[in-house]
């Protein structure tokens, strides 16, 4: 009789585990803890011999979906978003990882680093040294570079390659300037170079964009 | 009784839902006020009360909560039968909550009152009593 009734428990806490899985662990160990210090209690307190009374108990307590819907609106700050594991991936988040809710991140490290993150932050780099100080665009541009290599997206040629323009779009033109005399290189060479310096960056993120392999299914490349 | 009641919980209207979720865990400190109780004491006063029934499973969470936000303190206790029972207390960060809603909530639940009309369907009550 013990047995039969461990068994039944279980299974029901199993379905609460299996549904509560994008919570955090501790919280989730804690909600399985008070679900069944309850079904202890509850059945201490049932007339003994009662076959029905595992039964009662574990219907009283209700659906396994319902409470760990309830404990995922309770454990997040995000609660419309972490209370559904699966839409996370169906909704392509504006920028980054760090929007990713908890639990899946959790799980999956950087296997859930969208390639988004590191395309975005190279393709604004240059147009952003255009209204912002050059600190601010260089810090962009290494974050940019960083991301790349963190998001498994890319084979390491890729990531080298996207890496390489980077350095060059910055350097190249520098050491130009350093080197020569700007002024007399004329319109036209000035002009190529600038244009040179956001074209390539933009190609080189649309590139990374189209190759990108999704984490989970991402949006449709 | 109780059974048909139990039946319908599953399918309670969703104003009803929004609602509990919002009191709910002002109920729970209120139940506290006189005294420490244990959780399935606790879900029992809860069950015994139509709107405030909820599958009991859901109170856990929001149990958990009050735990960490130290709204609540717990102690285990020996029993006579069966396990050790574990006792929610209200903390006194707890019973300051309790306090400001039970402040809040008659301005509430007149203003709803004011707006929903609870007086049940009658026509141009304003007309009939001035009459008089």
């Amino acid at each position: 009789m013990k047995t039969a009734r461990n068994e039944t428990v279980e299974q029901y806490l199993a379905a609460v585990e299996r549904e509560a899985s994008a919570l955090p662990p501790e919280r989730r160990q804690e909600l399985l803890a008070d679900l069944a210090e309850h079904v202890d209690v509850a059945l201490a307190e049932r007339p003994e011999g009662d076959p029905a009374a595992v039964r009662e108990v574990l219907r009283e307590l209700g659906d396994p979906r319902t409470i760990a819907a309830t404990a995922l609106r309770e454990a997040g700050p995000h609660p419309a978003g972490a209370g559904h594991p699966t839409a996370g991936p169906a909704v392509p988040p504006p920028a980054g990882p760090g929007y990713a809710p908890g639990g899946p991140a959790r799980r999956g490290g950087r296997e859930r680093i969208s390639p988004w993150c590191a395309v975005v932050l190279l393709a604004v780099a240059s147009p952003l040294s255009l209204v912002a100080p050059v600190l601010l665009t260089g810090v962009v541009r290494i974050a940019g570079v960083v991301m790349l290599w963190l998001t498994p997206s890319w084979p390491v040629g890729r990531r080298w390659i996207a890496t390489l323009v980077t350095v060059l779009v910055i350097a190249v033109p520098n050491t130009i300037a350093l080197l020569t005399d700007v002024s007399g290189m004329g319109a036209p060479g000035i002009a190529a170079l600038t244009v040179a310096q956001f074209v390539v960056p933009l190609a080189v993120s649309v590139w990374l964009w189209r190759t990108a392999r999704r984490p989970e299914s991402g949006p449709a490349a | 009784m109780e059974p048909a009641e139990a039946g319908n919980r599953a399918n309670t209207s969703k104003a009803a839902s929004q609602l509990r979720k919002g009191v709910l865990e002002y109920c729970v400190l209120a139940l506290l006020r006189d005294g420490p109780r244990y959780a399935v004491e606790l879900l029992r006063e809860l069950d015994a009360v139509g709107p405030m029934a909820t599958s009991q499973g859901t109170v856990y969470p929001l149990l958990s909560r009050l735990r960490r936000d130290e709204l609540v303190s717990t102690d285990w206790q020996e029993s006579s039968s069966g396990p050790p029972r574990r006792y929610y207390a209200l903390t006194p960060t707890g019973r300051a909550a309790l306090e400001e809603f039970a402040g809040i909530w008659p301005h509430f639940r007149d203003a709803v009152d004011h707006f929903v009309g609870t007086r049940g369907p009658s026509p141009s009550p304003t007309e009939h009593e001035e009459q008089r």
